[in-house]
């Protein structure tokens, strides 16, 4: 016989909620880490990177920061698992070559995860990507530019940087 | 009065873990199918499907790299991205694509047209798609022209996940 639990919300055995069920059967986590920015705000070359990169530390507009994620700039990863992360740069300040990478910090080594380019013939290109990447707690992800290059537009609407927990 | 469970695992009846709980209410899914692959190729290419031969990881063994396709594990709601981070048209005007493919049908793709004598430009790819047990997804590549896609391990990688 198949086994059915009906609930309402489970939490972890100390008493913190880990997920709500409502009487539609829709599921909510609201502990689920996740983090969602755009518009540069501060940046800063990271020659530890690669000798151009030029290192978003600072985000116009905080639209989600579950669990405190979001470190100068970074996605901090909180526990160790799969996230699903993005990055988009829609605009640069020039029609100059422009770049668009993020990075794996891991407390001692950057190791690039993606990159995307785009020709010197327009401006508003759409660089960026979306993928899964297990990632250990205190993993860093950063991203940015190729300050030989042109830079991002910094307005909200023309850059994003997400992460959040899939499993 | 809503009824509340506290617990740190949930599993199958059979025993098998479906999600873990930590003191922060993190619910951790390890058997949820999810994979990414990458390439190894750090030259210019028309392969299609375009092949993703290094795999990062693959929770259920659900992606081959034979085949460069998913297969579908459960019925579910699947999210991917194709990320091609560099198409060029190394001479003449031209144009390339990115598809998507479930059971070789595009279900989505991205599309780049370079009027100019050469360029480079990305060229990437998201779908959210229900899909059936035994379903493949994969990506293509069309090229007219002379376009072709740089295959490098952080120029071109393929991933997903169950949704739900």
């Amino acid at each position: 016989m198949t086994s059915v639990l009906k609930v309402d919300s489970i939490q972890n055995s100390a008493g913190t909620a880990a997920m709500t069920i409502d009487s539609s059967g829709r599921v909510f986590t609201p502990s689920k880490p996740m983090m969602s920015v755009r518009g540069v705000g501060n940046n800063a070359l990271n020659s530890n990177a690669f000798a151009s990169f030029m290192e978003i530390t600072g985000w116009s507009t905080i639209d989600v920061n579950v669990g405190n994620c979001l470190q100068n700039g970074r996605f901090r990863v909180p526990v160790t698992g799969v996230y699903h992360l993005s990055v988009f740069s829609h605009k640069g300040t020039s029609t100059d070559y422009r770049w668009c990478g993020m990075y794996l910090y891991n407390g001692s080594t950057y190791t690039q995860l993606f990159s995307s380019y785009s020709f010197n013939d327009y401006d508003e290109y759409t660089l960026g990507t979306s993928f899964l990447k297990p990632l250990n707690a205190n993993d860093e992800i950063l991203v940015g530019w190729d300050n030989g290059y042109s830079n991002w537009n910094t307005s909200a609407d023309n850059s994003s940087f997400t992460g959040y927990l899939v499993s | 009065m809503a009824s509340i469970i506290g617990v740190e695992t949930l599993q199958n009846p059979n025993g098998t873990t479906a999600a873990t709980i930590d003191s922060s209410g993190r619910i951790l899914t390890p058997a949820r199918p999810n994979f990414r692959a990458i390439g190894t190729n750090n030259a210019f290419a028309t392969t299609s499907p375009i092949p993703f031969p290094s795999v990062q990881h693959n929770i259920g063994s659900h992606f081959s790299t034979s085949s460069n396709e998913f297969t579908v594990p459960i019925a579910g709601i699947y999210s991917f991205h194709a990320h091609i981070g560099y198409i060029a048209i190394q001479s003449n005007a031209g144009n390339g694509q990115v598809d998507i493919r479930v059971n070789n049908v595009a279900k989505a793709y991205s599309y780049t047209n370079i009027p100019a004598a050469s360029g480079y430009i990305p060229c990437s790819v998201s779908l959210l798609i229900q899909l059936a047990v035994n379903d493949v997804v994969k990506v293509q590549f069309n090229a007219n022209g002379t376009a072709s896609y740089y295959g490098g391990g952080v120029e071109c990688q393929f991933s997903g996940y169950l949704v739900g």
